[in-house]
Parts: structure tokens; sequence; C-alpha cells
């Protein structure tokens, strides 16, 4: 049976504790990256680290899953919660650049 | 001569703003006298109970968040709608009645303490939920004032000027003060009890609170930055979008365990994990405003304000994001509920989100007092964000140190029983880290003293050519 | 200047946004509500009679043996009233005495657990211990304090388990077991009557497995898979 909430042994706490705090890192410094390369406050290929960050991210959300023993259904979850992620930033970025061509320039 | 170019509405935001750091004062006190009893617990046995100092500290800290809270629209209002709060007399009333009835409440906490199991306790001395002990004849009077405290917002906002930051506010407020009645009945069912408690404290801190801060924190920025009101009152929209989308629903990782139905489970979790998303929404648009205008050239208006607000993103990406994310999932949070990190949580959450965007609109107030045109930062002012700073955050990690051992000894080892419970506080690990909490609050409360200090002081401390060019302006 | 601007910059556009996705959501929230409480309404003498399954059970399973087993179905422990049959379910049946009785009607048992929460309220009990797992952090769990093995150490000396409990909370500090006491809260006679049949009603709650293992001795947890 797949149930929902397995046990977990107590030796995989702390690798839990520390996979999950890294996962929101990760989520920062890939959001962060992004942000500061498209602000122009450091070069451009600084955006190789915003990727590398969400790689980590995505391998750090891929080894939580398997200390959680989750089962299918939240795998595919976990998936596109990545992919989603991966394109969260390009989403604000556009907007953010939209409202200040449309609005910067009138005041 | 200074303080009359001010609103009535402001004058009485710094009545709040006064309060409620006296308020802050009260809960690091007895926030100290609790910690001491964990390391030893005779320390006031009898007297004044642990139960009784963390009461007063947890109550303490929520009573003087609100106070802020309604101080900050207070100053803010008058000057976003264009005119003089509607109603600044009925409002001055309320302030104090409001003040009164607080009194009253810790006096009956400290000095009467507990009552008999019948109804009359739960009117007049407590109400033993936890951050919302006070007493039923307590929350009716809340309701007044912030009944009073809601007409004088609506009324302004309907006479003067509708900006976008005002409309948030006024909806949000709204839905904040509503939430309060979730809190005010009794029943034997503690299931149920506990689940509507849960929708003021969670629907609280983790959505009508954070989107009160996004508000508030666009008004900050502008002020301090000059950024444009127009790509902050859109941002403020996304947010509240993600803010509400998340946090509504996100309510459903405090209901795991508690007599409720396993779909929460799914639905605490994913939405819950998506709370921290808007929280990195906001570090990123504060990052961006201040490179667009520091690109421009632009000076920063009020730098321990602004230093503040910095403060906030990152303890509030932190405390809620990172240290919520660490328990949320109901794997792990079967273990964690009902340990130490909700408390090592539960300390870098509210200071990061709110006691820094709280103590960042009180300098907005000593600023405007002042009648000042910049604030820089001034030596106690770095002391107090620094030590305030480094305090909490010492003692979340040191809470986290704990609250793993218990994790580990009482639920991993011990099955969740009272010997569990009792090995794992014995745990050298664990008393340790409650060592360094005990020497984390010392160094918050340190920091308070400057704070404190630096409030009454800032604005006659500022380097010359503030006062240069504030003297060039009156004489040209 | 140039082209109508785009739709991802319009207020409106945001603003209609937000107002949406709050209201579905808390919409979708008091659906949820309504149907969480429908199922966590307390239950009565006659589901029990019934052997009607609740979450929060009726607070005559004072009078019944509980009991708290994993349950192979729902892959945790789930409380056990009155024995257990062989699918891991309550039989409702296995009485046990109260106080000397095991007859309390349906009233009788919700004075006591009335009283018991009041109690528990005006104590502050919260602020010391958490209850379902909530509350402060100072003093153990009482979720399950009804069938903590501690009790069973004590129970013989003092003629069962209740009045063990009992004479505990109206003077902690007597039987005090570690150098952390708990204070004397004044609690009265009837006053620990109550509370401690609220500490057995809490325990008969359903809490989805919460907390996990509960009273297995250091060593036996993890070996059970
Ligand atoms: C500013 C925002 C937040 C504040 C001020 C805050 C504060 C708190 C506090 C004080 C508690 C303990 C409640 C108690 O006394 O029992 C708590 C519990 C909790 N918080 Fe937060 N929180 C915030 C945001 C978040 C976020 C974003 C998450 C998830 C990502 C989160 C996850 C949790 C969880 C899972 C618990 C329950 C712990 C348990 O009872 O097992 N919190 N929060
Ligand atoms: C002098 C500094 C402080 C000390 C010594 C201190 C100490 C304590 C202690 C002993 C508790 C009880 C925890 C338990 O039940 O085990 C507590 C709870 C709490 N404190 Fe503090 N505290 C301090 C500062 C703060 C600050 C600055 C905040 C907010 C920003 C805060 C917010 C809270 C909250 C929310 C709780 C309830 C936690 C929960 O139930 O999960 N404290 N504190
Ligand atoms: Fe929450």
């Amino acid at each position: 049976m797949e149930f929902y909430m397995q046990d977990i042994p107590h030796e995989d706490f702390l690798p839990i504790f520390v996979i999950s705090a890294a996962v929101i890192m990760f989520g920062m410094m890939y959001a962060g990256f992004f942000t500061i390369v498209k602000l122009r406050l450091v070069k451009r290929y600084f955006m190789v680290f915003a990727y590398l960050s969400w790689l980590a991210l995505v391998a750090s959300i891929y080894y939580l899953g398997e200390l959680l023993r989750v089962e299918p259904y939240t795998q595919k979850v976990l998936i596109g919660a990545m992919f989603g992620y991966l394109v969260f930033p390009h989403m604000v970025y556009f907007i953010l650049e939209k409202v200040h061509t449309r609005y910067e320039h009138s005041n | 001569m200074q303080g009359s170019r001010l609103y009535e509405g402001q004058k009485l935001a710094l009545k709040y703003f006064f309060v409620a750091v006296v308020l802050f004062g009260a809960q690091l006190l007895f926030g100290l006298l609790a910690a001491i009893q964990f390391l030893y617990p005779d320390f006031l046995f009898g007297v004044l109970d642990f139960s009784i100092n963390r009461i007063v500290h947890i109550n303490a800290l929520v009573v003087w968040l609100l106070y802020a809270m309604i101080g900050a629209v207070y100053w803010l209002l008058p000057d976003e709608a264009g005119i003089e709060v509607v109603g600044v007399k009925l409002a001055n009333l309320a302030f104090y009645i409001l003040t009164a009835a607080v009194a009253v409440v810790v006096l009956v906490y400290l000095f009467i303490q507990v009552g008999p199991g019948k109804e009359s306790t739960i009117w007049f001395i407590t109400e033993g939920r936890e951050y919302i002990e006070a007493p039923r004849w307590a929350d009716i009077g809340i309701v007044a004032v912030v009944l009073v405290f809601l007409y004088n917002v609506y009324a302004t906002v309907m006479k003067g000027k509708h900006t976008g930051i005002l409309v948030v506010l006024m909806a949000d407020l709204i839905a904040l003060a509503g939430l309060y009645l979730a809190g005010m009945f009794y029943t034997d069912n503690i299931a149920i009890d506990q689940f509507w408690w849960w929708w003021v404290v969670h629907l609280w801190v983790e959505a009508t609170w954070e989107v009160y801060v996004a508000a508030v924190g666009g008004y900050i920025l502008i002020k301090t930055l000059n950024a444009n009101r127009k790509v902050v009152e859109m941002w403020l929209w996304i947010e509240v979008a993600m803010m509400f989308g998340s946090g509504i629903l996100g309510l459903g990782h405090h209901y795991f365990w508690i007599g409720t139905p396993e779909y929460w489970w799914e639905i605490g979790a994913l939405f819950s994990a998506l709370e921290p998303v808007p929280l990195v929404g906001l570090f990123v648009h504060v990052l961006y405003d201040w490179g667009k205008e520091r690109g421009k050239g632009n000076t920063i208006k009020n730098v321990p304000a602004f230093a503040w607000l910095t403060v906030e993103t990152f303890g509030n990406f932190l405390g809620a994001g990172v240290w919520g994310f660490m328990h949320t999932l109901p794997q792990i949070n079967l273990y964690t509920h009902g340990t130490q990190w909700p408390a090592a949580h539960g300390h870098l959450a509210f200071f990061g989100a709110y006691v820094a965007i709280m103590i960042s609109a009180i300098y907005l107030g000593i600023q405007g007092k002042a009648g000042l045109k910049e604030l820089k930062m001034t030596k106690a002012g770095w002391w107090a964000i620094t030590l305030i700073t480094v305090g909490v955050l010492l003692m979340t990690v040191a809470l986290t140190i704990s609250a793993y051992v218990q994790t580990m000894v009482e639920r991993g080892m011990y099955g969740a029983t009272w010997e569990g419970f009792f090995v794992a506080q014995a745990d050298v690990w664990f008393t340790q880290g409650m060592g360094w909490r005990l020497f984390s609050g010392l160094m918050v409360i340190a920091g308070y003293g400057f704070l404190v200090y630096d409030l009454l002081t800032c604005d006659k401390k500022q380097p010359a050519e503030v006062y240069e060019e504030e003297a060039a302006a009156a004489t040209a | 200047m140039d082209k109508k601007p785009s739709v991802w910059s319009s207020n409106r556009f945001w603003r209609r946004s937000a107002t949406w996705v709050t209201g579905v959501s808390a919409v979708l929230l008091i659906f949820l509500t309504m149907d969480s409480m429908s199922q966590m309404t307390m239950g009565t003498a006659k589901d029990i009679e019934n052997k009607v399954a609740k979450r929060i059970p009726s607070p005559v399973v004072i009078n019944y043996k509980i009991d708290y087993q994993l349950n192979r179905k729902r892959g945790h422990e789930v409380p056990i009233i009155g024995g257990m049959d062989a699918n891991g379910n309550s039989k409702y049946e296995e009485k046990e005495k109260f106080f000397g009785r095991d007859d309390y009607s349906e009233k009788e048992a919700s004075e006591l657990i009335h009283k018991g929460k009041l109690t528990i309220q005006a104590k502050n009990c919260m602020d010391c211990h958490t209850l379902l797992g909530n509350g402060a952090y100072y003093a153990p769990d009482l979720t399950k304090a009804w069938l903590d093995p501690t009790w069973n150490t004590l129970a013989a000396a003092y003629g069962g388990k209740e009045y063990a409990i009992a004479a505990f909370l109206q003077n902690p500090p007597a039987m005090a077991m570690h150098e952390r006491k708990m204070p004397n809260l004044g609690i009265t006679k009837d006053e620990a009557k109550a509370v401690v049949a609220y500490l057995k009603f809490m325990a008969a709650i359903d809490t989805n497995g919460f907390p996990r293992n509960f009273g297995k001795i250091k060593g036996a947890v993890d070996a059970r898979k």
C-alpha cells in the first residue's frame, strides 16, 4: 500500500530540514540573480548563476521527495511546480518592465 | 510650531506609536522571564509562573503590533487621502479607551492569573486560548474600538483621494477585523475550537497582515525611495493575488492533526508550500525599486526606515518562507508539530515580517514629527538595528537546534511520551540552545534600549548637512 | 507614441485578478469549512450504540476503554474505543470504570466535559502545554496524556489512573517528577475530575495519527516497519 504518510526514520530528520531550507534558498537565489542581472547591476553572464540555482533547486526538491517518500501523485505536482517556478521570474520581470515603460515617462 | 504641520490624525498616530514601543519593551521583558524559567525552573515559581509570563509576552506582541499597525494607518491616511482624518476626535477617545482596557487586561493577567472553571472566568479573567487570551469583555471593547477605526478610514477615503494603497488597505482591514470575530465564542469541542482559533491566527499572520505589510511597505518605498507610485500600486495588486491565493487555503497546514478530515493534508501542503512565493516577490520588488532609483542617483529620504524595511524583506523571507517551509509538509510536521520548531519559526517570522516594518513606520513618524526632509542613520540607530536583528537571528538558530534535538529524541525515539519530553528537555544540546536563547534575548533587549534612545533623539543628532539643507529651504 | 498598452501592465487587470483569486479562495475555504464542520461535530451516545465512528466522539466515551493503535488501512494510529475488532476498528464494547462508574449518561458526561473544558481554559493550560499539538512548549503534549505510560506506573497506588491524575492536578508540586514543576493552580476536586474526563475524551479524538508512534519506548519505533 502506498500511504500518503510514511514513517520517517529519525536519521532522515536532519537532511529533511537542511534540504527544505535549501529549497527556499535556491528559490530565492534564482529570483535574486535573475533580478540583479535584469537590472544590469551585474554583468549579463551572471544569469548562469540564476539557472544553476534553479537546477540546484530541482535537485533539492527531488531529494526532498525521496526523503519524504512521497507517492506518485505528489511527485507529479512537484515536477509541475518546478517548471512553474522556472517561468515565474520571467513573467514577473516582463510585467514590471511593461509597467515601467508605460508609466515611468509619464510623470 | 513644527508640530502644527502635522494632521491631527498623524498626531494620533504618534500616540499609538508611543504605546506600541512601550508594549514592545514589556514583551521583551516577559519573554526574558520565561526564557530564564526554561533554564532555572524555580525562578519566580508560584509567583509569576511560566504560563503568565508567556501570556504577557505573546499578548503584548500582538497588541503592540496592532497598535503600530493602527498608528501607521492614521499616519498615512491623511497624507494619502490629502485631507484630515474624518472623525478624529472620536478616534482619540477610542485610543484612550483601548489603552485603558489593555492596562486592565494586563493587570488582571498579572495579579489574578487564573480563575475557577466557569463561564465567568472566560468573561472577566482569561480565555486561556493562546494569543487571544484576552477575556470576552475586552474582545467586545476591541471590536468597538476597531469599528471606530474602520469608520475613520472609510469616511476619510470616501471624502479624499482613493489611492491604490488606500483601497487595498480598506479591503484588508475589514477582513482583518472581521476575522477577530471567529475567535470570540466558546465550545466544548476542542477540535472545533482550534479550527476557528486558526482562522484568527493564521488568516491574520499569513494573509491579512501580510497584505497590510505589502500595502504599508509600498507607502514606505514611495516615501523613502521616491519609488514610482504606479509601479508600486500595480505590484501591490499582484502581491495581494499571490498572498491571498496561497495564504487563505494555506490555512490547511494547521488542520493536519486536530480532528480534521484528511483532505487537509494535500490542500495544506500544496497551498502553504506556495506561501513563500509572494515573499520572494516582495523581496524582488524592493530590490528592483532600489536598483532603479539608485540608477537615477536618488538618495534615500529616511535611511533608518529604509534599513528596517530591508530587514523586513529578508526577515520575512527567511522567517516565514524558509523556516515556515521547513516544517509545513505534513510528512515532517507530524514530527515537528508541538515542538520548539514553531517557536523558532514564530520568532523570526513575527520579527521579520512585522516587527521590522513597524519600526520602519515609526521612523517615518519621527521624521515627519521633526519635519526633516531627510533622516540619516545615527550611531545609536545602527546599534539598535544590528543588535536586534543579530539577536533575533541568533535566537532563531538556537531554538532551531533545540527544536531539532526535541524532534529527534522526543518524537523520533520516544514516541512523544511524557518521559520522552523530559529526556529531550534535559539533553545537553537542548539546554545549550536554551542558554543561547537567553543570551540572544539579552542582546535584543540591549538593542531595544538603543532603539528607544534613538527614537527619542535621532532628529537632534543628524549630520550638519541635514539641518543646513533644512535652513536653506526655509530661507529660500 | 506607439501601440496600446499591454494588459499585463494594466492596474485594472491586476486588481480584478486579485479580487477573483481572493474570492475563489475564500469561497473554497467556506465550502471546505462547512464540510469539515459536519465531520467534526461531536458524536452522540446513539452513534456509540450503533458503532458509528466519529472524529470527535460523544462524551460518553469516558465509560469505555480507550486505546491508540495502528490501523493498517489508514496507515497510521487511530483511537480505539471499547476494544478493537479484527479489522483494527473500534468495537465500542469493552467498558472501563471511570471514578468507580461506567454508566455516565450522555447528560452527565457532557456536563463533565463542559466543566473540564472551561477549567482547561480558566487555568491557562495551553500556555505551558500543547493540546492537539497547539499551545506552549514548556510542558508535555496532552493530546494522548490519558494513555501516557507514566500513569500506568502510578495507577495501582491510587486505585486507578484517573485518581492518580486527579490527585496530581490538585497539587502538582507535591507529586513533582522533574525539576521543572507544574504550579498549583487551585484546581478543586470537582474541577480535577472534570479535567481528567476531558483528557480521556481528548485521547479518543481521531487526530489522523498524531502523535506518531505514541508510547513506543526507545528502540521500538523505527523497528516497526
Ligand atoms: C509572517 C508570516 C508568518 C508568521 C508571523 C508566522 C508565525 C507563526 C507562529 C507564531 C506559529 C506558531 C503558532 C503557535 O503558537 O502554535 C506558526 C506556525 C506555523 N507556521 Fe507560520 N508564520 C508565518 C508564515 C508562515 C509560512 C509562510 C509558512 C509556510 C511556508 C508557515 C508555516 C507554519 C507552520 C507549518 C506552522 C505550524 C506548526 C505546527 O503547529 O506544527 N508560516 N507560524
Ligand atoms: C528578549 C527576547 C525574547 C525572549 C527571551 C523570548 C522568549 C520566549 C519564550 C520563552 C517563549 C515561550 C516558548 C515556549 O512556549 O516554549 C516565547 C514565545 C514566543 N515569542 Fe518570544 N522571546 C523574545 C523575543 C521575541 C520577539 C522579538 C518576538 C517577535 C518578534 C517574539 C515572539 C514570540 C512568539 C510568537 C512566541 C510564541 C511561539 C509559539 O508558540 O510558537 N519573541 N518567546
Ligand atoms: Fe499558518
